[in-house]
């Protein structure tokens, strides 16, 4: 299988899915990203994100869950595959790795 | 109240667009962000965000895949074809785009005209047996000419039922008026809200209309007294998302409790009424008590017939009902049926199909709902074709001028071999092309136009009826129709070169049949400036009846409705505003001049005139604030008690009781069951109730002790310029101590009174914006043609040049052949239009004349615009160094 590249909001998108667990659809990620990052996600950034996740096969969907203030219809829920697991903490290494390499940083800083 | 809804037209793109699976998540989802945002953003921002989000949704991956017709790749030749329609559209961008731009706004008229026009005659088709469903109209008894009118009496529907066979069924509809609601949640919140649209009918109304209940029995719902069914968002307004059905309402001052029977599914737009409240007939008890009157015209009624053809038959047979129980009715009264239907022509009764009650009412009204009107939508059918008719034009025109350019190709094809017919279909094959291009870029600018006229002249055009049929059909029906009508012409004319000639080069350019498209350009510009004049003259219209002194000063006024609920706490209410800062006077009254009255009839002492008037009562306060001008007597003073049988009239009933204003004064006027004696005490100068499209009706003012039924509905205020804000929270602060929970409502008075001239300013801007469209399809027309023939030119022009023609001499010769057939054009746009506009005005009262000025005014505009337009490329060719096209030879 070639390399699978996970690009930056992708990444993000993973991640909220992950936190997320069993409540991962549309509109709970991407309010959750909004909360956590302060900026604004369109409808169609996001779902285009999803879309490319689930081809890399990082996500699968099902759908369930209609409710009456989505006008009865029914959501789709993601969660994570194994290798969309594998691919997050390829990611996560790669960046601890160089962040520990920078000296003189801490986390503490981001405090104030 | 507004439907909490996202746009309709949002909804309808992203079904066109997006691929089936994804439909129902992205809807999902988008309507779930809508709906938090409703919450914190508000519903019109909310809206565009979800149009945005759903823009923000055309992505590769979701739109779905287009299939291209069956037949492009049919035949070789037409594929030839096609290829050397694109090779040749790309050759002369600047031509063709002109072309296709032309017929894309051309189109683009036509396809909303179109969706328009559906719109407005898809009315009330879904009721069950519709064909056999009719209202029953009869003579307006309450305007002093006759007339029609929807409302007519409680016992109508019972005797046509009993005494005619063909008659299968009735319902009827009542309009109780607004009614204040309450309702505790299940967490004691207290909830409550004037509801305006309430209506009552009888039990089987359902039967009657296609109103489907998602909650309730149909059969049942509206059975028995203090029983409402309600509309889907009215329901959740109140519970959420629970079950409505069952649970308990309490209306009115009294909290009266009603059970819900029932909740509708979302109401049809086209149906020529809706409600949020429709109460069972005995929940409203005025209707039994005025069971027996035929004067108390406050119901609608319905009547299905066994067949429809019976519809004239029983409309005869319905003079009979006048004479059987309208006499006795009105003798109960103490009436006379020949004084009061005199000057009325007759007391009749008439059927109207129900189907036609939205765009055929313009005379009976819909006492129940809004009405469309017919010559609208003609109107607007014509100016859309005129707009498609300038774009054919146009391409006509080009085509033919630019002949020459394609005539070496046509030589050589013709000595190859090529049949005329062949040749014959290339170029249609290029129009149609041409068109088809035209076809989808109008498509896409439907939406975008529908937005800009929502947004100029609030008429909605509703997207999810346009163009219903496939629209795989129109995209191939459209340009052929359109592109043969626009290319027969040209490929007559271009396919009849003689290749001898034309390959010899003897065909001296395009510029021979210029008869012909000077005769097309004139078309074009009588056209326009028909249009051009047509809005002027709205425009003027629209000025005249906005300046026509009302004969009050409605601005700077403000209005405190449902003022009745604070009870006995009124007068003190009125008191503490009149103490407010920025209050220069307040005062109470019945209702406010302009919104619907009260009529009842009146006799004058001593003779057997009896008028209709419509009536209102106010306090002493009401006419220094609304500075009403008196022409003799006085208005209603403080400490004076015999003004308690005051009356003040208004200068008509004064004409029509046949007094002199002076003489008025003091008169007696009679009303049966007053207990003391009225007497005029003023005369008020005659002003505006309704739009100036009605005459002056007779009014007048009772004193507000008066012995006569009304309460006292409103608190005008009249407040000191820019005191609005800081005002508004101060009334509502003593409004909410005063009042047990019930909702402040104000109103502007200035934005009622421009209410009632909505259909002018609509019109007037609809209007503009097709004649702008006409105007700039035709100019950039005119700009192609002189283009073309200034290239044409461009040698003899430099020839001039060098035998010392100055810029000016040059820029005059381009543009004087066009200005003789513009003031041709102006010559023919005046008789071909003034009737129209003579008849349109003739539906006002009061109104402006069409003059001459108008055309001028108009033709000048049109004539400045198209000079100012191809001014630039006339002044380039004029500036042109004559060595430069000249230096070649």
């Amino acid at each position: 299988m070639k390399f699978t590249q996970l690009g930056e909001f992708e990444e993000l998108v993973l991640l909220t899915i992950g936190a997320l667990q069993d409540n991962a659809y549309g509109v709970s990620i991407k309010n959750e990203i909004e909360v956590k990052t302060e900026r604004n996600v369109s409808i169609g950034a996001l779902h285009s994100a999803l879309n490319r996740l689930e081809k890399k096969g990082f996500v699968e969907s099902k759908i369930g869950g209609a409710k009456a203030e989505r006008g009865g219809r029914r959501k789709r829920f993601y969660h994570i595959t194994p290798s969309g697991e594998k691919a997050l903490l390829k990611n996560y290494r790669l960046r601890s790795d160089l962040i520990r390499m920078i000296p003189n940083i801490s986390i503490d800083r981001l405090a104030h | 109240m507004k439907e909490v809804q996202p746009s309709r037209f949002a909804v309808w793109l992203l079904r066109k667009f997006c691929k089936e699976e994804h439909i129902e998540i992205f809807l999902g989802d988008l309507e779930e962000i809508f709906l938090q945002r409703v919450q914190t953003e508000g519903l019109r921002k909310a809206r565009w965000k979800h149009l945005l989000g759903v823009i923000s949704l055309f992505r590769p991956f979701a739109i779905k895949k287009v299939r291209l017709p069956f037949f492009l790749n049919q035949s070789v030749m037409l594929s030839t074809h096609i290829k050397i329609a694109f090779r040749s559209l790309k050759k002369n961008t600047f031509y063709s785009s002109i072309n296709i731009f032309g017929l894309t706004l051309g189109l683009a008229a036509c396809f909303l005209v179109l969706a328009f026009t559906q719109f407005e005659s898809s009315f009330d088709q879904n009721h069950p047996e519709v064909e056999r469903l009719f209202r029953v109209n009869q003579t307006n008894i309450w305007a002093p000419e006759g007339g029609s009118m929807s409302s007519t009496p409680p016992p109508l529907a019972a005797a046509i039922l009993k005494d005619y066979p063909e008659v299968e069924d009735v319902t009827r509809v009542n309009t109780p008026g607004p009614k204040l609601v309450r309702h505790t949640t299940d967490y004691g919140k207290l909830l409550s809200f004037n509801e305006e649209d309430v209506l009552a009918a009888d039990s089987n109304f359902f039967e009657f209309f296609a109103f489907p209940l998602i909650e309730g029995d149909p059969q049942t719902a509206l059975v028995g007294p203090n029983k409402v069914v309600l509309s889907e968002e009215t329901a959740r307004k109140y519970f959420g998302y629970q079950d409505a059905l069952g649970k308990v309402l309490e209306l009115g001052e009294d909290r009266i409790p009603v059970e819900v029977s029932g909740v509708t599914a979302s109401q049809a737009e086209n149906a020529h009424f809706d409600f949020d409240f429709l109460l069972s007939m005995p929940s409203n008890p005025n209707v039994e008590r005025m069971d027996w009157s035929w004067i108390w015209t406050q119901m609608v009624t319905y009547a299905r017939l066994k067949s429809a053809d019976s519809e004239e038959e029983l409309e005869n047979k319905f003079t009979a009902l006048a004479g059987q129980y309208v006499v006795p009715s009105l003798s109960r009264l103490g009436m006379s049926f020949d004084d009061f239907i005199k000057s009325k022509g007759g007391w009749n009764f008439y059927l109207q199909n129900v189907q036609d009650i939205h765009l055929y009412s313009q005379e009976s009204g819909n006492r129940i709902g809004q009405v469309g009107n017919i010559a609208i939508v003609r109107l607007l059918r014509v100016v859309a074709l005129f707009i498609l008719l300038i774009a054919i034009l146009n391409f006509v025109n080009l085509s033919t001028a630019r002949a020459s350019t394609r005539a070496k190709e046509i030589g050589v094809k013709k000595a190859l071999g090529a049949l005329r017919q062949s040749l014959i279909q290339q170029f249609l094959v290029e129009s149609i092309t041409l068109t088809a291009i035209a076809t989808v870029m109008a498509m896409g600018l439907v939406p975008v136009l529908g937005w800009i006229i929502h947004y100029f002249t609030a008429i909605e055009i509703p997207f999810e009826h346009y163009l219903r049929a496939d629209l795989l059909f129109w995209l191939v029906a459209i340009p052929i129709v359109v592109g043969i009508l626009a290319g027969f012409y040209p490929a007559i004319y271009l396919s009849a070169f003689k290749p001898i000639k034309v390959l010899k080069g003897q065909l001296s350019g395009g510029m021979k049949k210029s008869n012909l498209r000077n005769l097309l350009v004139t078309a074009q510009f009588t056209i326009s400036i028909a249009l051009m004049a047509g809005t002027v003259l709205i425009y003027q219209q629209l000025k005249y009846v906005e300046n026509k002194n009302l004969g009050f000063d409605y601005e700077n006024v403000m209005v405190v409705n449902n003022a009745e609920k604070l009870g006995s706490k009124l007068e003190s209410f009125r008191n503490e505003v009149q103490q407010a800062k920025g209050v220069k006077q307040a005062a109470l009254a019945m209702d406010m001049p302009g919104r619907g009255t009260w009529e009842d009839f009146y006799t004058r002492e001593g003779t057997n005139t009896r008028l209709s008037i419509s009536q209102n009562k106010i306090d002493e306060f009401y006419f220094q604030t609304m500075d009403f001008s008196l022409v003799a007597g006085r208005a209603f003073e403080t400490g004076r008690g015999e003004d308690h049988d005051g009356l003040i009239i208004n200068e008509t009933t004064a004409r029509l009781f046949q007094w002199t204003n002076e003489e008025a004064i003091g008169q007696r006027i009679l009303y049966p069951g007053y207990s003391g004696e009225l007497r005029v005490i003023g005369v008020v100068q005659d002003y505006h109730l309704q739009s100036l499209r009605q005459e002056i009706m007779p009014m007048m003012f009772f004193h507000e002790d008066a012995d006569i039924w009304g309460d006292q509905r409103v608190v005008a205020v009249k407040y000191e310029a820019q005191q609005e804000e800081q005002l508004l929270s101060q009334l509502e602060q003593s409004w909410d101590r005063m009042t047990d929970d019930v909702p402040f409502d104000y109103s502007f008075y200035t934005e009622e009174i421009a209410q009632l001239y909505a259909e002018e300013r609509s019109l007037s801007g609809l209007f503009s914006i097709f004649t702008g469209f006409s105007l700039f399809v035709a100019i950039i027309g005119l700009i192609g043609l002189l283009a073309f023939s200034t290239e044409q030119r461009k040698k003899e022009i430099g020839i001039r040049k060098v035998l010392g023609a100055s810029k000016l001499q040059i820029f005059s010769l381009l543009n004087k052949q066009y200005i003789g057939l513009f003031i041709l054009a102006l010559l023919l746009a005046i008789p071909l239009s003034w009737q129209q506009m003579q008849e349109w005005l003739n539906s006002f009262a009061y109104r402006v004349d069409v003059s001459i000025f108008v055309y001028l005014f108009a033709g000048a505009i049109v004539i400045l615009l198209s000079i100012i337009s191809v001014s630039y490329l006339s002044l380039r060719i004029a500036s042109t160094n004559p060595a430069e096209v000249l230096k070649d030879e």
